[in-house]
């Protein structure tokens, strides 16, 4: 028997599978990074000083990420446009582009990382560079992820288009909704870490 | 009988460790409002549209 609900939404609620159960995921991941903001909020409003990030931070670096990912974020609502309207080949391209993007802001992610390993600034040095890590890190991982399932879409995932095409726009819809999130994460981490 | 003193600022209400502890609170409270109203509001949502689609 096959699972409903994957290709054709229920006619009651309008709804197919995937798109509810990213909605429920994306609940709990702001669950997640609702709780290490308000850790954030505690640590910086309880603390006596506390040091400008735009002072020790690459605020530059942190710009052009940004840039990066909002660009990916678009890039990625065209594939899921270009899906939709069986324009495969041009879908298949914006989804590579994303992925490339993604790869990018990771890169200069990492860059940023070393400059701060070298200076000796490490998660123990202080609360701020605690903070820094851990709320940059948890959303590289979330952009790790998201280039995971990036990479399945437009490799071995890829062949779901021949059989069922409905199914897999839906599935690069959901990426979308999550590529989405984590780039509002980012520029909530960009303008309370970095300028703030 | 003993009274004992918070662990957060021990006494100290007026302290920046208790004012952080607020916005922490707080912050985390307006997430969780956030999150619960919009299942809420998508719960109402399907709600309409079911009745819609019966009708």
């Amino acid at each position: 028997m096959d699972v409903p609900y994957t290709i054709e939404p229920r006619t009651d609620t309008g709804l197919y599978n995937a798109q509810l159960g990213v909605w429920l995921f994306i609940a709990s991941e702001v669950m997640l990074f609702g709780a290490l903001f308000s850790g954030y909020a505690l640590l910086r409003t309880g603390a006596d000083a506390w040091p400008s990030g735009s002072r020790h931070l690459a605020v530059t670096l942190g710009g052009v990420n940004t840039f990066v990912l909002i660009a990916s974020s678009i890039v990625m609502a065209l594939a899921v446009r270009s899906l939709r309207h069986a324009q495969w080949r041009r879908g298949r391209r914006e989804l590579a582009i994303t992925w490339v993007l993604g790869l990018v802001f990771l890169v200069i992610k990492a860059y940023e990382y070393r400059e701060h390993v070298l200076a000796g600034e490490l998660p123990s040095t202080n609360n701020f560079f605690a903070i820094y890590y851990t709320l940059t890190g948890l959303h590289a991982l979330h952009v790790i992820g998201g280039l995971i399932v990036l990479a399945y879409l437009i490799g071995p995932g890829a062949s779901m288009r021949r059989t069922q095409p409905v199914r897999f726009t839906h599935r690069a819809a959901g990426l979308s909704i999550y590529w989405q999130f984590v780039d509002i994460v980012w520029i909530l981490v960009f303008l309370t870490v970095y300028l703030l | 009988m003993a009274v004992i003193a918070c662990v957060v600022c021990m006494g100290a209400s007026d302290s920046r460790l208790a004012v952080g502890m607020n916005a922490g609170v707080l912050v985390l409270l307006a997430v969780t409002v956030c999150v619960l109203a919009a299942i809420a509001a998508g719960a109402y949502v399907i709600a309409q549209r079911s009745r819609a689609a019966a009708e």
